[in-house]
């Protein structure tokens, strides 16, 4: 083999090993993957706002969940035939609600008793992977304000 | 019950967080003439949540409830074609969060409950 064919192998060599490290270093790490779960709501008795305003949507730049586009974000969609003891994903989603609401509305004072979560019903994703969602094991927890009141801001315009 | 949602997203330190719609086909637009009242919107709320990690797991949740409102007032005012606008409430939430816990974002009016779970505790 000819010194110019070698030193043009040992450059295709480099070029392809920094082309990969590169790629790899895009790529995330398996310590900064989360799953994220989210449930919005409206609370059962609220005031009425006091402000007439134009309708302008401010979150059009944010990723939307079903868009072909990102097909990982997966949006929940419950089993057709949950497994037998299991409530409906509906349902379990309403009495978590429930519940979170009931704490919401006493006073803090001292340590939340504990709360019995019923077991989740499954959660299909079609696109990942199918796995069972992780119930709370302390609902009280979640349904207290972590932080003080004014850690969240209301904007009542 | 307005939306619930899963979804597997990376978090790099101290990259900007990217914002994910929290409802799905939540675009309302309203026009400015006189609407019909058969046509009147229900109330509807939009947001989304941008996480970031630098020293702590940040969520920063923002919620905005939107109640048509019609006028009953004014030289456009009619009997069966009202002027609607829109009455605004919004959540606007930015704080540490815990992993693994349903954490509750309060409001008068809108509620949400966020859970951030590692990968490698998902199972």
């Amino acid at each position: 083999m000819s010194r110019r064919c070698w030193q043009a192998m040992m450059g295709w060599l480099v070029l392809t090993g920094l082309s990969m490290a590169n790629a790899q270093s895009n790529w995330p790490a398996a310590d900064s993957l989360y799953r994220v779960d989210v449930i919005v709501f409206e609370q059962a008795h609220s005031s009425p706002p006091v402000r007439a305003e134009r309708v302008v949507s401010v979150f059009e730049n944010a990723r939307q969940l079903s868009s072909p586009a990102t097909a990982h974000a997966l949006t929940i969609q419950a089993q057709p035939r949950p497994a037998p003891g299991v409530r409906p994903l509906a349902e379990w989603l309403d009495w978590l609600v429930t519940q979170a609401l009931i704490r919401a509305a006493q006073p803090l004072v001292g340590p939340p008793p504990r709360i019995d979560v019923p077991e989740a019903p499954l959660l299909n994703h079609p696109v990942l992977w199918q796995q069972p969602v992780n119930p709370p094991t302390d609902l009280a927890r979640a349904a207290a304000r972590l932080d003080k009141p004014e850690a969240t801001r209301w904007c009542r315009p | 019950m307005v939306s619930t949602l899963s979804w597997h997203q990376p978090l790099r330190q101290n990259a900007s967080g990217v914002a994910v719609r929290l409802v799905p086909d939540a675009s309302l637009s309203l026009p400015p003439w006189p609407t019909s009242l058969a046509r009147a919107p229900r109330p509807r709320v939009d947001g989304q949540l941008t996480l970031t990690r630098d020293r702590f797991l940040r969520a920063k949740l923002e919620l905005k409830k939107t109640t048509p409102h019609r006028h009953n007032r004014g030289p456009l005012s009619l009997r069966w074609l009202s002027p609607f606008g829109a009455l605004t409430e919004t959540l606007d939430a930015d704080r540490v969060i815990p992993t693994e816990q349903w954490v509750y974002f309060d409001h008068p009016s809108l509620g949400a409950l966020v859970q951030i779970t590692p990968l490698e505790s998902d199972g």
